[in-house]
């Protein structure tokens, strides 16, 4: 069984996407390794199968850089559980990134 | 730690702060919370009506509350999302009073200045224009280039970088520009010989806040808003420091300050990165992404970059990083000397006297030269170079320029044309010069 999640991107990490892509809806398993799939790999596949180049630009030590927000269905990640908030099909993800020179 | 800034930010009574539902929004209690910030739990609904709260505050605080209607206002927009944010605010608390009986504005009037930086990034401009367009507000533009529109220009033609205090000079000449070459070039050639991204951040920074000031004095406009968010305050001061500008640092970081005539205050200085971020959001305020030189580089392409990946991540693990920088930072006071300091012939800041002997007790030159004049160099203040050894038209800027801008000039390649605002500082404080001599013989 697999889950689709909504991903955006803005405040410039569009411009480091394939394409330049604001929007993409990715596929994923429901569950990975028996667990349920949460965010976490949601940013992993971002950054393996959606950004273009310097992949350090949005993610490191497997999640997100500092200075990149995340809201998901609309909401700060940091009161969903961030990381381990475990994605629901149709789930919405977005990625603001705050940085100047980022 | 946290606990402290949110008791300053929104002053409760300790009852209802002993209320508090875990799980729920801090000011509402009922409603499931959508976002975090500093470790509170705010609502949607309620986080909105607190930034809003918290501009007004921060405005109102200031002094121009006094004589607010018949404020001409500027606000300094450069498009991206802090200084939207700030535009949007402004512009509701302006019309706030429309609809009321006396169907009165807040401020005389609010226009929008922004320095149009497509000479520098191509290619960035369309998309700010697009969003400006669509405020229904007065919008003014200057051009970077602008600053190279005058005949003369201020040619830097030597620079003498030995350790040692006194021989340490920078000398430049007044030169007729080549009418072959248009503004954008000249503006092209300036940043080209410019070594560092450090270097180039540091003069855009200087240009922009000369053609801001300039584009609010054509306006009338004795108030000036600045978008500098907290998160961008707190890498500016760190920044500014290590770039060599304690002294003219309280004009470029407090809430208030005075440039000349004009009183620029910085009311977006209490909000962090992320606030701005969900603000616009949850308010659909559109914003662009404005380029700077490092985008997308690396952390250590400048020092500037360094700073705001440093400031950053520290603030992920401990959130009251930026509230801490910035409250620390509004106890800075300009020092007494500053009121009369010249002015920098670049950045048009107060520059400290004896820039060269503080050089000089810092860095370390050869050993010959610390044996022989180390000691009198530290004491004394240097002498200017006795204009006879100067070459024909040359002129000795070295005391008319603050550290920082001396650091900047270093790196610079002779031949590096500085903007006419340079020239005409050199120029006013010249004849300003000249007055004060003569001052005692006038009647």
């Amino acid at each position: 069984m697999s889950i689709t999640v909504d991903v955006e991107f803005s405040g410039g990490l569009e411009l480091i996407m394939k394409d330049k892509v604001r929007q993409a809806t990715v596929s994923l398993p429901a569950t990975a390794d028996g667990k349920p799939t949460t965010v976490r790999q949601v940013i992993l596949y971002v950054r393996d199968n959606l950004v273009a180049d310097k992949p350090q630009l949005f993610s490191t030590e497997n999640t997100v850089r500092p200075g990149v927000l995340v809201m998901i269905n609309d909401s700060d990640w940091e009161v969903e559980g961030e990381n381990d908030y475990q994605v629901q099909d149709k789930d919405k993800v977005l990625f603001i990134s705050t940085m100047h020179g980022g | 730690m946290c606990d402290s800034v949110d008791q300053s930010e929104h002053p409760a009574p300790r009852q209802a702060r002993s209320q508090r539902v875990p799980g729920m929004c801090i000011k509402c209690k009922t409603a499931k919370p959508n976002v975090s910030i500093r470790l509170s739990l705010y609502c949607k609904p309620c986080f909105v009506k607190a930034e809003i709260f918290k501009f007004r505050t921060a405005l109102n605080k200031s002094r121009q509350k006094a004589n607010q209607h018949g404020t001409k206002l500027m606000a300094a927009v450069s498009g991206g999302p802090t200084s939207m944010a700030m535009l949007k605010l402004i512009l509701d608390f302006h019309n706030v009073g429309r609809q009321g009986k006396t169907a009165s504005t807040a401020f005389a009037s609010v226009t929008v200045g922004h320095v149009d930086e497509s000479a520098l990034f191509p290619g960035c401009e369309d998309g700010v224009q697009r969003i400006l367009q669509a405020e229904d507000v007065e919008v003014v533009t200057a051009r970077l280039e602008d600053v190279f529109d005058s005949e003369e220009g201020l040619e830097l033609v030597e620079k003498t970088v030995t350790p040692g205090a006194v021989r340490d000079k920078f000398v430049a000449q007044i030169v007729r520009q080549n009418p072959g070459v248009s503004p954008r070039e000249r503006l092209k050639q300036l940043f080209s010989g410019l070594s560092t991204a450090t270097n180039r951040e540091d003069m855009l920074d200087s240009i922009k806040t000369f053609l801001i000031k300039k584009l609010a004095q054509s306006c009338g406009c004795r108030t000036l808003l600045l978008g500098d968010s907290g998160t961008r305050m707190a890498t500016k001061v760190v920044t500014y420091t290590s770039r060599g500008r304690g002294y003219s640092l309280p004009f470029e970081v407090l809430a208030e300050s005075q440039w000349g005539d004009i009183a620029v205050l910085r009311p977006m200085r209490e909000w962090i990165a992320k606030e701005v971020a969900f603000f616009n959001r949850w308010t659909a305020q559109p914003s662009a992404v404005v380029p700077t030189f490092t985008t997308g580089a690396p952390a250590k392409a400048s020092i500037d970059r360094l700073t705001e990946s440093f400031i950053v991540a520290l603030d992920r693990d401990f959130p009251s990083t930026v509230a801490t920088i910035c409250r620390t930072v509004t106890k800075l006071q300009p020092q007494d000397d500053a009121a009369d300091a010249v002015h920098c012939l670049v950045c048009g800041m107060p520059a400290e006297a004896g820039a060269q002997t503080w050089r000089n007790r810092l860095t370390v030159s050869d050993v010959s030269s610390t044996e022989s004049e180390g000691p009198v160099a530290a004491g004394a203040k240097p002498e200017p170079e006795p204009e006879t050894k100067l070459a024909a038209g040359g002129i000795d800027i070295t005391q008319r320029l603050c550290y920082s801008c001396q650091n900047l000039l270093h790196d610079a390649k002779p031949g590096t044309v500085l903007p006419e605002f340079s020239t005409h500082r050199y120029q006013t404080s010249d004849a300003a010069d000249l007055r004060k001599q003569i001052e005692e013989f006038l009647i």
